[in-house]
């Protein structure tokens, strides 16, 4: 297994220049926008040129640029997020109370993805032509397709205005996950399913899968040893970037939901020019989608043993 | 034995009779060479004893009696207890044919524990022991080896292991060293040969190259366009051909002690297997055919004892 | 000359036989028809729409579907009907120019980190790595709270956000290509780097890219709904589909048609445009099919 802690070493330090690109990005936002970022702090309060200036000095605005980005970083690793321009509170703070929510949602999504994805996928392709194929690659092709803001609405409609049953925001019953871990699940299902079919159905044609019936081996054995473990090879790359959706995916829901996660923050700060806390969140997101495709990658070299010499 | 056997492939462009009512024996502790052209129906064949036949094949007639049993009478699970247990096959690139996401030594240990009660460890001593038979040195650390840690020769000697661990009555070896060095070649016939000693199986040695079987091969079987035209033992083959294709063939080889001023080419194309020549099949190429041969399908005949050929003009050539 | 016209009829037996399949598969062409549909719908609104799409009938107001008002009206007695067919417009637009900008930028960042190789590469792809890290819904968040709100900057921002699939796939098809012998043979010749690119290199991708942007103008329309969905894009009175599907939120219990149909739309045009992309790539790889 020592091909593996090589690899592993290796991804983790290309991730590291990376991130700093990402935190370079972030960081020249508040740079980018047109006008003074004095503006966006004072919100149109007069106030006298010594108070301007006091400012300007106080966030490092008069230094030069990449001397404020390394006071940004030094920022960031020590723990100062900065400061909420709306309600005042330390960033941290906001994101603290609010990241778990999200990551609930998105490890759901990916859960359902993988659970309901994979064996459908499986069975498709075992099955192929059959009705079963079709009509579980109709509905995969639905759940690609469909955006899932209506979706959520339409969900709404039927359970929580129609029939009551099922609270339409909120995060504090089990109830209140069903309709948006359905939500989120939705798309990542579809794909998961598609992907694993096209894949199933390649490996299946293999010669090595021919060799294993040749030995003598149980269909079933075949199926789910020989041939799963190399069709799910592809699924597995894209896990990492079906998460990176699914995050996506969340900010959306949790508008729809008023889930309290750092997805409606994030909107909420866009609305209102709330810059410390949209570098904040997108910062967030960004790190935990760094660290789980680094996770994957792993997971990957951990199943297909060629790929760990490259 | 197979009798009469006709495996055809379904396909939207119309039947296509890869095998059609072949016939042959193999004893035990036999070599069986089945020699034709890519495309006569060989693998088709060997893969219909083992019933393997890919969507849209099928098996649609004859027997194949091993052991006293017919093999196509047998339902899928008993079919799957004799695959790798007392008929075995291997195919012609190794590379593709091993799983690349397990290691070599456990592949070869599946064979064995599928079909014997052996636990996993057992299973793996057999599995080095029969490692380092069919060359492989250094087996145990090898044994744990993925396959795209060995090289082509080493593949198909593990291929052969797997293949040989449960000691099969029977081994059906597809091309096994088409996609090999010439080198190598040798070298696994070699193996082949020493192993059969060993273990006491018969071998049916599917092959394009007719100068191959010739070393290993107690009897050889000549195929064209899905039909068996000649099988006798080897020395008959090469001195006493006698259908139009198999001299044909034996004229096309280059030899180190016969010269000659040019080497015998066959005229004129393989026929499309959905619509084959009427009559016997090999008679627009024939040099020797006559009208007769166009309308009327040669049977095979028994011209000296263990000496059959398909050919309505057998008697007179 | 001749080898001009035998290229050319090679390629229209290769467009025949592509056609043929893509005709078989009935899916495909409910996608084609799609794709034949919402242009129509889009180019000429004015005739199929029944009112204008901005105008207010403030008597008429929460209509649910009905001769007059096939989809009903929403809180400013809008008819629902005639801002679906014009949001079509909105969206089409969208969808194709984001794809453009993503093909444009991200096939000469492609062929230039392909070709070049070297640091170049190295810095171009560590580039698209980094927008890569990001969801796409946070990037293009991040764009819009620099450029602000609005359909073009949603154009904008879904176009940037799709730039690494296009120069991912480019820059692997140009490894390959640039290996084969009629490249080598047109270098040794003289022709110059440029020459080379878009007149040998660039043909060659030409299928991929084109199937690629098949398969992403679905999701750019998605995306730009979501963030039209959050207010990000068009602002009203604009019809365009996301938005409007927010602001029926507040009628869910009593005028559900307003989020439904336009959210209805998008999905119609999300699934043809996929089966369309699928049958297209069927068509042209048919291995993957039955």
């Amino acid at each position: 297994m020592k091909g593996i802690y090589a690899y592993i070493v290796r991804r983790l330090l290309l991730a590291i220049p990376i991130l700093l690109g990402v935190t370079v990005l972030i960081f020249s936002i508040m740079h980018l926008i047109p006008g003074d970022p004095l503006d966006y702090v004072l919100r149109g309060r007069p106030v006298t040129p010594e108070t301007l200036q006091l400012m300007k000095e106080k966030l490092g605005l008069n230094l030069p640029l990449h001397v404020q980005y390394l006071r940004y970083l030094s920022g960031l690793l020590r723990g100062d997020w900065g400061e909420s321009i709306r309600t005042r509170v330390s960033v941290l703070t906001e994101l603290s109370s609010r990241y778990v929510n999200t990551l609930q949602l998105a490890v759901l999504g990916i859960a359902i993805s993988l659970l309901i994805g994979i064996p459908l996928g499986v069975i498709a392709a075992v099955k192929q032509n059959s009705v079963f194929d079709y009509l579980s690659m109709i509905g995969a092709l639905f759940g690609v397709s469909i955006p899932g803001f209506w979706f959520a609405i339409v969900l709404i409609m039927m359970f929580s205005v129609g029939l009551h049953w099922l609270p339409a925001s909120g995060n504090d019953s089990v109830l209140c996950y069903i309709m948006p871990a359905l939500t989120v699940g939705l798309g990542g299902t579809g794909f998961v399913a598609r992907l694993t079919r096209s894949s199933m159905l390649e490996v299946l044609r293999q010669d090595y899968v021919r060799t294993a019936r040749a030995k003598g081996l149980r269909e079933r054995i075949v199926v789910y040893k020989h041939a799963l473990k190399n069709a799910i090879i592809p699924v597995i790359t894209m896990v990492g970037i079906q998460f990176g959706y699914l995050l996506g995916g969340t900010v959306i829901i949790e508008m729809v939901f008023a889930w309290p996660g750092i997805g409606r923050l994030l909107v909420v700060a866009v609305w209102a020019h709330d810059i410390p806390v949209i570098q904040g969140c997108a910062l967030s997101f960004t790190l935990i989608f760094i660290l789980i495709s680094l996770t994957v990658d792993i997971a990957y070299a951990y199943l297909n043993p060629q790929i760990r010499y490259e | 034995m197979i009798k009469d056997l006709s495996t055809y492939f379904f396909t939207r462009e119309g039947i296509v009779k890869a095998v059609d009512k072949v016939s042959l024996n193999i004893n035990r502790e036999e070599v069986v060479g089945l020699v034709g052209e890519s495309g006569c129906g060989k693998s088709t064949t060997a893969l219909s004893i083992l019933r393997l036949i890919p969507h849209p094949g099928r098996i649609v007639g004859g027997n194949i009696i091993f052991d006293g049993e017919d093999l196509l009478k047998k339902s899928e699970e008993e079919m799957r207890r004799v695959r790798g247990d007392r008929i075995s096959m291997i195919f012609q690139d190794p590379a593709s044919s091993l799983n690349p996401v397990f290691q070599v030594g456990e592949q070869i240990n599946e064979a064995i524990t599928s079909h014997i009660k052996i636990n996993k460890s057992d299973g793996m001593k057999k599995t080095i022991e029969l490692l380092e038979k069919v060359g492989i040195p250094d087996a145990s650390r090898r044994g744990k080896a993925y396959p795209h840690e060995f090289s082509g020769g080493m593949k198909q000697r593990a291929m052969i292991a797997m293949a040989l661990i449960c000691e099969p009555d029977l081994l059906v070896a597809d091309e096994p060293t088409s996609n090999l060095d010439v080198t190598i070649q040798a070298q696994i016939i070699e193996l082949m040969k020493r192993l059969k000693e060993d273990i006491g199986s018969s071998i049916l040695l599917i092959t394009h190259n007719l100068a191959l079987v010739t070393d290993i091969a107690n009897k050889i079987g000549i195929m064209y366009a899905g039909k068996l035209v000649e099988f006798a033992s080897t020395e008959a083959i090469y001195e006493k051909p006698r259908h139009p294709y198999t001299c044909a063939l034996l004229s096309s080889i280059p030899s180190v002690d016969v010269t000659v001023e040019r080497l015998g080419v066959i005229p004129g194309e393989v026929p499309s297997l959905i619509k084959p020549p009427t009559g016997c099949r090999f008679h627009p190429r024939c040099k020797y055919s006559t009208e007769l041969c166009g309308k009327e399908e040669p049977t095979m005949t028994e011209i000296e004892s263990g000496h059959l050929v398909s050919c309505l003009r057998v008697h007179e050539i | 000359m001749f080898k001009r016209i035998e290229k050319a009829h090679g390629h229209v037996d290769e467009l025949a036989e592509v056609w043929r399949r893509l005709k078989k598969n009935k899916a495909s062409l409910f996608g084609l028809l799609v794709f034949i549909f919402m242009p129509i719908m889009a180019i000429f609104s004015p005739y199929i729409a029944l009112h204008d799409p901005i105008e207010m009938h403030l008597d008429e107001t929460l209509l649910p579907p009905s001769w007059k008002y096939p989809f009903g009206t929403d809180d400013f007695g809008r008819c629902i009907f005639s801002r679906v067919v014009f949001g079509s417009r909105l969206s089409l637009e969208v969808g194709i120019i984001a794809v453009l900008i993503a093909m444009i930028f991200g096939v000469l960042l492609g062929l230039i980190s392909g070709y070049f190789g070297g640091k170049l590469d190295t810095l171009i792809m560590r580039c698209m790595d980094i927008l890569l890290s990001f969801p796409w819904i946070v990037l293009c968040l991040l764009i819009v709270t620099i450029l602000g709100t609005g359909l073009v900057n949603v154009m904008i921002a879904v176009g940037i956000g799709t730039i690494p699939e296009f120069s991912r796939l480019v820059r692997s098809e140009v490894l390959i290509i640039k290996e084969k012998q009629y490249i080598k043979a047109a270098i040794a010749t003289g022709a110059s780097e440029k020459r080379t690119l878009f007149r040998h290199i660039l043909p060659n991708c030409l299928a991929s890219i084109i199937i690629l942007a098949t398969l992403t103008i679905p999701g750019a329309i998605l995306s730009a709904a979501a963030l039209g969905f959050i207010g990000m894009g068009a602002q009203p009175p604009t019809p365009e589909w996301g938005r409007m599907c927010s602001d029926g939120r507040a009628f869910l219990h009593n005028a559900w048609w307003i989020s439904t149909f336009p959210g209805l739309m998008i999905f119609l045009t999300v699934i043809g445009l996929n089966l369309l992309g699928d049958g297209l790539r069927d068509a042209l790889d048919p291995r993957l099919r039955a």
